[in-house]
């Protein structure tokens, strides 16, 4: 990424910066020297268990000994400038430079993982103005599980659609219309077979007066009761029905000992004839 | 019905009611600070000036709150009378705001109230230093006048109308967890700014950049407000009346101190970014309101009229972010109210095929407002034996196998009967 090396004017300046990345060991995995005005050219990256080295010589005007500022830090900004890490440089062992170190660990606890701008900050108050140099980007790695910055969640979180039940998977109806056709097949196969293979017929039904009352009476009532089956399945309720149930039984009783009393002795009748 | 309506929301008090103790270091603050003691008088509030440490300070008399606001301008000296810590913060816990403006040399108990309300204040000695920008006439040597950054990160609700100007700032800053939810940095110094001794070098950096804090609001969850700075400069006269001069001896006109410390302040006294709930009811589409208990499946609705308060006037508060919740343990319903510009937010959902207690929940934290807790309690039942599906087309063969014993049962019984 491409940004502006930002100067404000001031007296002080840096040498040349020297920027390294090592691992837990110590052990060099990256390096770069950013000449004096210049950015880095690619983004550096900075992974778990790694530490970044910053190392530069701050000077005043032309003079070539090191000037100690009050403030020298190594920066890290997040990309919209609310967050901020800072490390402040140390002199090293020699004397001849600042040297500044900052971990992964302590940036991540505070910056999401990504970009990040890194900057140089010096500053003295005996000096008029202090030093703002943008050095490049600085890609954070993902911090280890339970180690990295979280924000306060203050804003609206995801929308939950509950996920109803899917309604259970039916036969295809081809199947239940074929079985309905064989049983009322079958239903009316038996109703025919009746009178033209058995020969049943209704010869034998009371023309009339009591016989033929009680008969009639007999097979309406029994028809009656099982059309309140059918009406108790498709509407009643049980105490609606057992009242009507109990009505038709008692007339299918009474009706069905006097059909039974004007058969006897016909039935009698082919006995003694025995 | 079971109603259980948990509304924390603060009611707009009506500013010329609330009494405001006012705690000074020293009696001269009332002289060096008094366009902010008049500013606080203009928004309404009835003050009384104390000194810090009076003997006669009280808080609560007989079980009752005498003052309904707080400020300290504190310093070295610590709480007199009957006032410790921990009364100002079973005050604060009551519901009462907080203004606690410290001295950078502020002594331990002080800084222990600030520590409590979620807000560290940098080590006595430390200042916020800022070596380019730096106001250029009165801290050309010491660079410990700093400009605040008012260019990015000013809430709106805090600052309606931002800030255009210049805001100075002398004292010690100050740090807030970004993990926080209640407490919150509400003006920063620069990206070039740093807490540190004045003229000493800094060899570990603890506060720098935009993380330097320079006022810090709280909004408790019982919706009681705080703001906490480490500089009495920032609401004093001379400050209110500087003229602010850049680095380089330009002329950046006349500081901003004077409207940001009136905004902050309305802000930490309730006048301002205060929610209103003003009704609350749930309803079954196309059938009662609030019910005693909702059906697996009903599509529901829920609705909440919300205002908001400003400076006194109470206006509809519109919003794309409010939700509400249909829980029972975990929410298993969350969606996004939609107002209608009036004020009134409202969401319809399906009630889950789950049956149980749950509750509707709408839960509103955002920063620079106060939050809204609401819930409503509504049974889901699952469905009744009749409101199932009454016909099953696949068991039209069992209807009909019925249906025909029935009819062969009535011809055999004939056939049996009377055939010759």
């Amino acid at each position: 990424m491409a940004l502006l090396f930002l100067h404000i004017q001031s007296v002080l300046s840096v040498s040349d910066i020297h920027l390294t990345v090592e691992d837990g060991e110590g052990v060099v995995l990256a390096s770069h020297t950013i000449l004096r005005g210049a950015t880095l050219e690619d983004a550096l990256t900075l992974e778990k268990g790694c530490s970044l080295k910053a190392s530069f010589k701050p000077v005043l005007g032309s003079q070539s000994t090191m000037f100690l500022p009050q403030q020298a830090f190594l920066r890290v900004d997040s990309p919209s400038g609310t967050a901020t890490v800072a490390v402040a440089a140390r002199p090293s062992k020699a004397g001849d430079a600042l040297i500044a170190t900052a971990g992964h660990s302590a940036l991540a606890a505070q910056l999401a993982p990504g970009p990040t701008r890194l900057s140089l900050v010096l500053g003295d108050a005996s000096l008029p103005l202090g030093l703002e140099a943008v050095l490049g980007t600085l890609v954070l790695g993902q911090p280890a599980p339970g180690r990295g910055y979280k924000a306060p969640v203050l804003g609206p979180l995801p929308e939950i659609q509950h996920r109803h039940r899917q309604p259970e998977r039916r036969a295809n109806p081809l199947a239940p219309l074929t079985a309905l056709g064989g049983v009322l097949a079958l239903g009316a196969a038996f109703l025919l077979a009746l009178p033209a293979r058995l020969g049943a017929n209704l010869k034998g039904f009371p023309a009339g007066g009591r016989a033929g009352l009680a008969a009639l009476g007999f097979h309406a009532a029994l028809a009656a009761t099982l059309g309140t089956l059918a009406l108790f399945w498709l509407r009643l309720t049980l105490l609606q029905t057992l009242p009507a149930l109990g009505a038709l039984g008692l007339v299918v009783n009474g009706t069905g000992r006097a059909l039974a009393a004007t058969r006897a002795p016909a039935a009698g009748g082919r006995k003694k004839a025995e | 019905m079971p109603l259980m309506l948990l509304a924390c929301c603060v009611l707009a008090t009506s500013a010329s009611q609330s009494r405001v103790l006012v705690l000074m270091d020293e009696p001269s603050l009332a002289e060096t600070h008094s366009r902010f003691l008049g500013g606080l008088r203009a928004q309404g509030h009835d003050l009384d000036v104390q000194p810090i440490d009076a003997a006669s300070l009280r808080l609560v008399r007989w079980g009752d709150w005498i003052y309904d606001k707080l400020v300290i301008l504190g310093g070295r000296k610590g709480l007199g009378g009957a006032l410790d810590v921990a009364l100002v913060l079973q005050f604060f816990d009551a519901g009462h705001d907080v203004i606690l403006a410290l001295d950078p040399a502020a002594g331990p108990e002080l800084r222990e109230l600030a520590s409590e309300l979620g807000v560290d204040v940098d080590a006595a000695e430390a200042r916020v230093l800022d070596h380019s920008a730096y106001d250029g006439a009165l801290a050309a040597t010491a660079h410990d006048v700093v400009h605040a950054d008012v260019s990015v990160g000013l809430n709106r609700h805090v600052f309606p109308a931002g800030i255009h100007g210049p805001v100075l700032f002398s004292g010690a800053g100050l740090s807030v967890s970004p993990e926080s939810s209640t407490a919150f940095v509400a003006l920063n110094a620069g990206p070039t700014a740093y807490g540190g001794e004045p003229g000493k070098a800094v060899t570990v950096a603890r506060l720098a950049g935009r993380g330097v804090g320079l006022v810090a609001l709280i909004q408790a969850r019982n919706n009681a407000r705080a703001a906490v700075t480490a500089s009495l400069d920032l609401l004093s006269d001379a400050f209110f009346s500087a003229q602010a001069i850049s680095p380089e001896g330009k002329s950046l006109g006349s500081s901003a101190n004077e409207a940001a410390v009136d905004a902050l302040a309305r802000w930490a006294l309730s006048q301002r970014g205060v929610l209103i709930v003003r009704s609350v009811s749930h309803r079954v589409v196309g059938g009662e309101v609030e019910p005693e208990r909702y059906r697996v499946k009903d599509e529901v609705e829920f609705s909440v009229r919300i205002d908001r308060l400003t400076d006194g006037e109470v206006a509809p508060y519109a919003a794309e972010d409010v939700q509400v919740e249909l829980t029972m343990l975990d929410p298993h319903v969350r969606a996004t109210l939609t107002h209608d510009g009036a004020g009134t937010f409202s969401a319809r959902v399906t009630a889950p095929d789950a049956y149980g207690v749950f509750k509707w929940v709408l839960s509103y934290r955002r920063r620079g407002l106060t939050g809204l807790e609401l819930s409503r309690t509504v049974p889901i039942r699952p469905f009744a034996h009749d409101e199932y599906e009454r016909f099953i087309f696949q068991a039209y063969p069992y209807y009909g196998s019925i249906f025909s014993l029935m009819a062969a049962f009535l011809a055999t019984g004939a056939a049996f009967l009377y055939t010759k």
